[in-house]
């Protein structure tokens, strides 16, 4: 039995109708979304206006993919989950002291609240609101430094004013016409190749940045921005809030560098790897950085439960490359970042080493701290 | 025509059998979280499942969490999938279509039906979890909260007049609050203790509801605000079927067997969940059913976080409408021999 006009020309019509909804429904979208910018800046000025938008204020959602791929280590898998998957961020940012980062996910968030007094961390999982002091300029990478406005400043401010910018195909993220502008780095000391920036050519505010390591051709880190407001965020959602039956702890500092910086820093030399230390923060006297630039490297004294914790944890993992070191050395290394251990012969000076530096820089530090510390 | 779809899922015991075991798996889950109070750890296992502990009026949308990944979509396919072909396979469609009735119309009519069924599935798990949840957790109040729903929903029927029969406050920590940078430590919070106030005066109750459960960001959330969210998160799990129910209703239209519409159904959302954890499909995956179905959680955070639920909406009008239509181009010319 049949129903209708049955005719091979209706069914046709019809299943017409389908195939071109279902082709508008895709398409339409991922046409819109594609659409090329056309903004236009010079790639220097663009530069210098991302170095100077620390002062634009903006409400948004981003996401920022890692592809470094380093395995879960205790006692710093907030680092290498960081690195190794997609981060999703909720952003609101009055000013460098005026801010907060939620980072969520699929069974709640945790959020970090800049304020002028200090930081404050609430983590919903844990029921418990940090209210922490200080935090070093020197420091393990955290979820809010993916924002792409924090990391295009932080990475180009480590670049050489020599090093080249040229301009890229603008882009549109979340509904800014942005300019793109790569610098190459020239440094051989650092293992960046190139940043890839695209910022609003009206404000300077970066909305999509991309790290490319050195010979390695697709970005090792992007993030862009899938919603944005320019303007000054409500004020609201910038208290830091406890929950009904939460705690309340503070704490001096919310970064493992932070808490190891604390300590005694003599066992750090003066120089290593052919880099000179900064003087220390206040606060932070074991904290060593040696050098500014992108190629900088930072080295901590640990104490030896964390060395041994550490050390262990990467030979489990069977990622890390054993040190040529006269002691004992392991680093986890991807292409883009190495984080070393080194301990010596008989256990009783370690430290953490760490930088965006190649093999070389590494070993040379660790030989350097094995040497310089023993001094 | 939709009357007669809704009575006939009304009179399946099938359809009430469903919707016992929805809302069996988060009594089951409740009754041993109450009894040994072992929560997951935090950051993992189903949302909301450490939160209950404080206050079971969060326990729906645990509940939800719950019931979500599996057992709702399995549900909504075995209903869906076996509307067009059920009817096929049992040989009553053609009589069915003997009536002077347009096929498209009984599509439409059949896809009301099981939205109705997804709905009573839904309020049905939220209600049974509210009440297991209160019942076994307790709650700041359960009553303000239940009388906050009119508020949400505009019917103000229900607030005025009689006192609630306040349940004991299983919570013992302070009213939570803005914590300023320096100071928060001293005290609890500023809130009045409303602890010793007794449990008649309204207004008390709910303030006593309100300390006890959060968002996610550690606001505070008032009952109202606690009602509303639920109903926003409960509204987009519905929405969030039809995705699913539209495939298995599709596939009921092609083949006379039900349980290959719903196994095909089930094969296309697995396929999509697989699909949406791999980082290698990110160029597809904002097309897969399944994409945002987690994000009915995003009406838990502080401020309420949008983009995902507007996204997923938006995602499951359209394989409404493109699996609808070609639901229609198959059905209305399909040759009905059984």
């Amino acid at each position: 039995m049949t129903v209708g006009a049955g005719t091979t020309g209706g069914r046709a019509l019809r299943w017409a109708v389908v195939v071109l909804v279902g082709a508008l429904l895709v398409g339409v979208p991922a046409a819109i979304a594609a659409r090329p910018g056309s903004a236009q800046a010079d790639p220097d000025e663009l530069r210098d206006r991302i170095a100077a938008s620390a002062d634009v204020p903006w409400t948004g959602y981003a996401e920022a993919r890692a592809g470094l791929a380093l395995p879960r280590i205790p006692a710093l898998s907030d680092v290498t989950t960081l690195f190794s998957g997609v981060t999703r961020l909720r952003g609101w940012y009055a000013a460098p002291d005026r801010a907060r980062t939620d980072v969520l996910t699929p069974v709640g968030e945790r959020d970090r609240y800049t304020t002028p007094r200090g930081q404050a961390v609430w983590d919903y999982g844990a029921e418990l609101l940090t209210l922490v002091a200080a935090d070093p300029v020197v420091r393990l990478p955290r979820p809010d430094d993916l924002l792409p406005p924090a990391l295009a400043r932080r990475l180009l401010a480590g670049t050489a004013a020599s090093d080249p910018a040229t301009a890229l195909p603008s882009r549109r993220v979340a509904g800014v016409d942005a300019a793109g502008v790569r610098v190459t780095v020239a440094d051989p000391e650092t293992t960046v190749g190139a940043l890839d920036v695209w910022a609003d050519p009206a404000t300077g505010l970066p909305v999509a940045v991309e790290v490319r390591a050195r010979g390695v051709a697709d970005p090792l880190i992007s993030t862009a921005f899938g919603e944005l407001e320019q303007g000054p965020p409500d004020p609201a959602a910038l208290e830091p809030r406890r929950g009904p039956g939460a705690g309340v702890t503070r704490s001096p500092t919310s970064d493992l560098f932070g808490v190891l910086g604390r300590g005694d820093g003599a066992s750090l030399p003066d120089r290593i790897a052919g880099r000179d230390r900064e003087p220390p923060e206040e606060d932070f006297p074991a904290l060593g950085q040696y050098g500014t630039t992108l190629g900088q490297l930072v080295a901590v004294p640990l104490p030896a439960d964390l060395a041994a914790t550490l050390l262990g944890g990467i030979d489990r993992a069977g990622a890390g490359r054993t040190l040529p070191v006269e002691g004992q050395g392991a680093a986890l290394e991807t292409p883009l970042l190495t984080l070393a251990v080194v301990r010596s012969n008989d256990g009783g000076r370690a430290w953490v080493l760490a930088g965006l530096v190649p093999d070389a820089a590494i070993d040379a530090g660790a030989a350097d701290l094995l040497a310089g510390g023993a001094a | 025509m939709i009357g007669v779809e809704l009575v006939k899922l009304a009179r399946r015991p099938r359809t009430w059998a469903t919707i016992g075991l929805l809302c069996l798996l988060p009594t089951v889950v409740a009754v041993f979280l109450a009894t040994t109070r072992i929560s997951p750890p935090p950051g993992q296992g189903a949302a909301f499942l450490s939160a209950v502990l404080q206050s079971g009026s969060l326990y729906p949308a645990a509940a939800l969490a719950l019931v979500l990944p599996i057992f709702l979509p399995v549900a909504v396919a075995v209903v869906a999938g076996d509307a067009v072909a059920g009817e096929s396979s049992q040989g009553t469609l053609r009589y069915l279509l003997v009536r002077p009735v347009r096929r498209t119309a009984l599509l439409g009519a059949k896809l009301v039906a099981i939205v109705v069924f997804v709905l009573g599935a839904v309020l049905s798990v939220a209600g049974t979890s509210y009440v297991v949840g209160v019942s076994l957790f307790g709650a700041g109040d359960p009553v303000a909260v239940v009388r906050a729903l009119p508020e949400v929903t505009g019917d103000d029927g229900g607030v005025a007049g009689t006192a609630p029969a306040g349940g004991p406050q299983s919570t013992s920590g302070p009213a939570g609050g803005q914590v300023g940078g320096s100071d928060a430590s001293s005290s609890g919070g500023g809130q009045p203790d409303a602890r010793d106030s007794s449990a008649v005066d309204p207004e008390a109750a709910r303030e006593r509801a309100q300390s006890s459960v959060s968002s996610l960001s550690g606001e505070a959330l008032s009952p109202a605000d606690l009602a509303a969210r639920l109903l926003g998160a409960m509204g987009y799990v519905v929405v969030s079927m039809l995705g699913v129910a539209a495939i298995a209703l599709f596939l009921s239209t092609v083949t006379t067997s039900s349980l290959g519409a719903t196994l095909g159904a089930l094969a296309a959302l697995i396929t999509s969940q697989v699909l949406v954890s791999l980082d290698a499909a990110s160029s597809v995956t904002p097309y897969l059913p399944t994409r945002y179905w987690l994000a009915w959680i995003d009406f838990f955070r502080d401020p309420i976080f949008l983009r995902d639920i507007t996204a997923g909406l938006w995602l499951q009008a359209g394989y409404v409408v493109v699996l609808m239509l070609a639901a229609w181009a198959n059905f209305t010319t399909k040759d009905v021999t059984s």
